[in-house]
């Protein structure tokens, strides 16, 4: 009986101490002839798809930034550049048709050549009804875009309007019609292959921003033969993925890797250091900050742990990188309902944080406190155009915010119903809303409750104007402040406040009918001014990026708008 | 015994209906689709996409649809990730959840078993009050403090493994410590006390007294009774390390099926989730008849039973 315990124990130790305590390799490996240059680096969660056609997630565009190129491409400052195209465009009819020569010799990683109609078929793609694009939307500046992909797909009557059958429900149209519509709508679309090598494109209105957004994903050519061949899957095998940028896709095992290598035939690849990129999958941030730091990963990209950063300040001064970002956090009001629905309110409660108090405390990255709706880094005719714009109201202005809210009727707070906040379930929305609950309580005496509700849910409410009061952010998809402005039009699916004014979206109409810079900006100005006057959001702070950066990985770009570019970086 | 197999088969599948039918409606009720996200969609668009994933037809059209191809095994395609099938989810993501379980459960029943019987063989030893304390208090702490706790130390700290992923088999070290915890620590505090149990009875008493030796009693006498219990306890602890394996797999950055189950209900991927409920609820019935009928074979009493 001893013997066997003893042994049963000295099997149990065995294992345990073979479990846990092996000491750090010290053996090094044999040498290799030349080390692959690589980069390991961290984007998130795995990529829905990699079609630039159809993808609207910042993971897919950042990897997709690596592997497609379009007609312009990004600099590092965020300046549009030719790309796949040869030389700035000649534009024409006062800014409304684009004429692109492209390159000499360039060619796809399969060593076709890239040609003008590529363009033309792959933007014709991206808008077909029946490829159902979730950023089709990004295409409608083209003419014909619009109207190509909303062809009605459920039978209409002369004025649009869906025809409902007895029981409400639309009834679709024969598949053999929708298709001769699309035909048809294609056709008319206004691009154009002239030559094999040059691409005419007529705009529906003249847009200053065009260049920059012929840079972006949704506007990047795609293999015609491959993708026609596998076109829900071709981006998920190496055999079918057929690239224009300056990496190609070597593996993609879902949830864990993806990986990328050189494109040899890239009309660039000179300048194009990195033999390999490894993209990892992982979403939890505690466990991305971890692998950094244990040397796993080269490069935080999307992950890096909010609770860690006051630490890592300290730690790693050095890797911590804080970028400005085009985007904006705020609280969108329901304009729809009391006591919200009177902008004196919503000026009182908007006056009454102490912004500089969140971002110092709460956010802790360096993020700007927001006293206007469209952030930094934008330019307008001569200068910044926020810098020109200026502040729109004093950070935290109490004694104002109590006298908007007595003019309100609700002197001191007294009377003032119940508001709730309403946040999508997540510990920094809590803590910023935990915040501005205690000043609106301390500054106005009004009762602020809590609302947090998962994402799909949280998205939901605030479409169907199911909240008081609810958090939200913004990122700009170009840059103009247009990308911030056109949200608030009477009706727009970003709107959701319920607002409504006149005056602000002629403004808009203004400013989209024309490609003089001095008309667009003084009319976009003058809308903001509108929209801080009426205050159906209050802005919080401009969002920055923060990125954990090894020192010895260099020449990496991250522009506004724009992905971790890794074209010409290198690893010392 | 047959009869009683076949029984048990019929109301898995029944379960197995239920659940499906349940998840299906539960999950169209839930605000928010598959394709909500904060960029708001133009409304053509979003028929676009309806229409492109037949999410268009009636909610009974598209429940009828999906049975008849359940019945199939086609799972249908994901809707989060374009151009894999909820099939293809499973049959890559399975093998890695399987190994982690499996592992971990393998661990729990030959290091769990052997410290129970130990402990209850020095009943009150310092011993065997160690491994009754430490049991306790491992299946107190949750298996995500644990997981923090050997990532701080073990891979953060002391640089012995890797903190995160799948593929080598130092990166398999830290996820199986975390996920077998808790049932390590459960099934040794289980043995113990069944070993006990047994120990204080008649018939083990009579085997001392007729002069068998030690480990003849052990073996022979004590074990294969004490062992009963704990059998039929390893289905409902296969089921835990399963669902464990949701909070583990996330934590380490592990491409199983548990991580890819709990981020298909955010994503309102519903044929995801779908499928991965009903490939879950088959698994662990499956489980508790194996479980079943194994005990049944051992247990004479519970074959008895059931027959009569």
């Amino acid at each position: 009986m001893r013997r066997t315990v003893a042994l049963l124990l000295a099997l149990v130790m065995v294992v345990l101490v073979g479990c846990t305590s092996k000491p750090a390799p010290t053996a090094t490996p044999a040498p290799e002839p030349k080390k692959d240059m690589v980069i390991r680096i961290n984007v998130g969660t795995d990529p829905k798809n990699l079609d630039p056609g159809i993808s609207t997630g910042v993971p897919e565009a950042n990897i997709e930034l690596q592997l497609y190129e379009g007609l312009m491409r990004l600099d590092k400052d965020g300046r549009a550049v030719p790309g796949l195209a040869a030389a700035m465009p000649e534009v024409k009819d006062g800014g409304a048709t684009y004429v692109f020569k492209l390159r000499d010799g360039i060619k796809w990683s399969n060593g076709d050549p890239i040609t003008a109609e590529d363009f033309v078929w792959s933007w014709k793609r991206a808008l077909d009804p029946m490829t159902a694009s979730e950023y089709s939307y990004q295409l409608y500046y083209i003419k014909g875009g619009e109207a190509l992909n909303t062809i009605p797909l459920n039978k209409v009557d002369e004025k649009g309007k869906e025809i409902l059958d007895a029981n409400k429900k639309p009834t679709p149209r024969p598949d053999a019609d929708v298709k001769a519509d699309i035909k048809k709508m294609a056709d008319a679309l206004g691009v154009k292959a002239v030559d094999a090598k040059t691409i005419e494109i007529k705009l529906e209105a003249p847009s200053p921003y065009f260049l920059s957004l012929l840079a972006f994903h949704t506007l990047r050519p795609v293999h015609r033969k491959t993708v026609e061949a596998n076109p829900t899957d071709f981006f998920r095998k190496p055999e079918t993925m057929v690239t224009s940028g300056p990496f190609t896709l070597k593996s993609w095992a879902p949830k864990d890797k993806i990986v990328l290598v050189k494109n040899p035939g890239y009309y660039d690849a000179a300048k194009v250091k990195l033999d390999r990129i490894e993209y990892y999958l992982v979403d939890n941030e505690t466990t991305v900050t971890q692998m950094y730091e244990s040397g796993q990963l080269d490069i935080v990209e999307s992950g890096v742990s909010n609770a860690e950063l006051p630490r890592l300040k300290k730690e790693k001064p050095n890797d911590l990188k804080i970028l400005p970002d085009l985007g904006t956090y705020y609280y969108r009001f329901n304009t729809t309902k009391a006591p919200t629905n009177d902008a004196k309110v919503r000026k009182a409660l908007t006056l009454a944080i102490d912004r500089k108090a969140i971002v110092e405390n709460i956010t802790k990255a360096g993020q700007i406190p927001a006293t206007a709706f469209v952030p930094s880094g934008i330019p307008d005719v001569s200068g910044d155009f926020r810098a020109n714009g200026k502040d729109f109201f004093k950070d935290n202005d109490v004694e104002a915010a109590k006298k908007l809210l007595a003019d309100a009727g609700y002197p001191d707070g007294k009377g003032f119903p119940k508001l709730t906040i309403l946040y999508n379930t997540s510990e920094g929305h809590k803590k910023i809303a935990e915040a501005i609950q205690e000043m609106w309580k301390k500054n106005l005496g009004i009762t602020v409750e809590l609302t947090q509700q998962e994402w799909a849910v949280y998205l939901d409410s605030q479409a169907k104007l199911n909240y008081q009061v609810s958090r939200a952010g913004w990122i700009g998809d170009y840059i103009d402040p247009m990308t911030f402005i056109d949200m608030w039009v009477t009706g727009g699916g970003n709107n959701q406040t319920g607002w409504t004014n006149k005056a602000y979206d002629d403004l808009v109409k203004k400013a989209k009918a024309t490609d003089d810079q001095k008309i667009r900006m003084t009319a976009q100005h003058d809308a903001e001014k509108i929209l801080m006057d009426e205050m159906p959001i209050m802005p919080i702070y401009f969002y920055v990026r923060v990125r954990l950066v090894n020192p010895k990985v260099k020449n990496w770009a991250e522009p506004l708008t724009s992905g971790m570019d890794l074209r010409e970086a290198f690893v010392e | 015994m047959a009869r009683y197999i076949l029984m048990r088969v019929f109301t898995m599948l029944v379960v197995a209906w239920v659940v499906v039918t349940l998840t299906f409606f539960m999950m169209k009720a839930l605000p928010g689709g598959p394709f909500s996200s904060e960029k708001a969609l133009p409304e053509a668009v979003l028929k676009n996409i309806e229409r492109r994933y037949h999410l268009d037809l009636p909610l009974s059209q598209q429940y009828f649809e999906y049975l008849k191809n359940v019945v199939k095994w086609d799972l249908g395609p994901s809707y989060r990730f374009v151009g894999m099938s909820v099939n293809q989810i499973i049959n890559r993501g399975f093998p890695i959840s399987a190994t982690l379980g499996g592992i971990s459960i393998l661990i729990s029943v030959f290091l769990g078993v052997p410290i129970g019987i130990v402990a209850a063989m020095r009943h009150n030893a310092p011993y065997d009050r160690a491994v009754s304390g430490l049991a306790v208090l491992t299946a107190a702490l949750p298996s995500f403090v644990i997981s923090a706790l050997l990532q701080f130390f073990l891979a953060f700290k002391w640089h012995l493994f890797p903190p995160a992923l799948w593929g080598t088999p130092k990166q398999v070290v830290l996820p199986v410590i975390a996920l077998c915890s808790f049932s390590l620590a459960w099934l040794t505090k289980l043995t113990r006390s069944t070993m006990l149990e047994v120990i204080g009875q008649d018939y083990i008493r009579t085997a001392r007294a007729k002069g068998l030796p030690g480990m003849v009693i052990v073996y022979r006498h004590m074990l294969k009774n004490a062992m009963v219990p704990v059998i039929a306890s390893l289905a409902p602890l296969t089921a835990g390390v399963l669902t464990g394996s949701f909070i583990i797999e996330n934590i380490f950055a592990i491409p199983g099926i548990g991580r890819e189950f709990v981020q298909s209900i955010q994503n309102r991927d519903y044929t995801t989730t779908l499928g991965m409920t009903v490939f879950f609820g088959l698994l662990l019935t499956g489980f508790t008849l194996i479980g079943d009928i194994i005990t049944a074979l051992i247990d004479p009493r519970v074959r008895l039973e059931k027959e009569g």
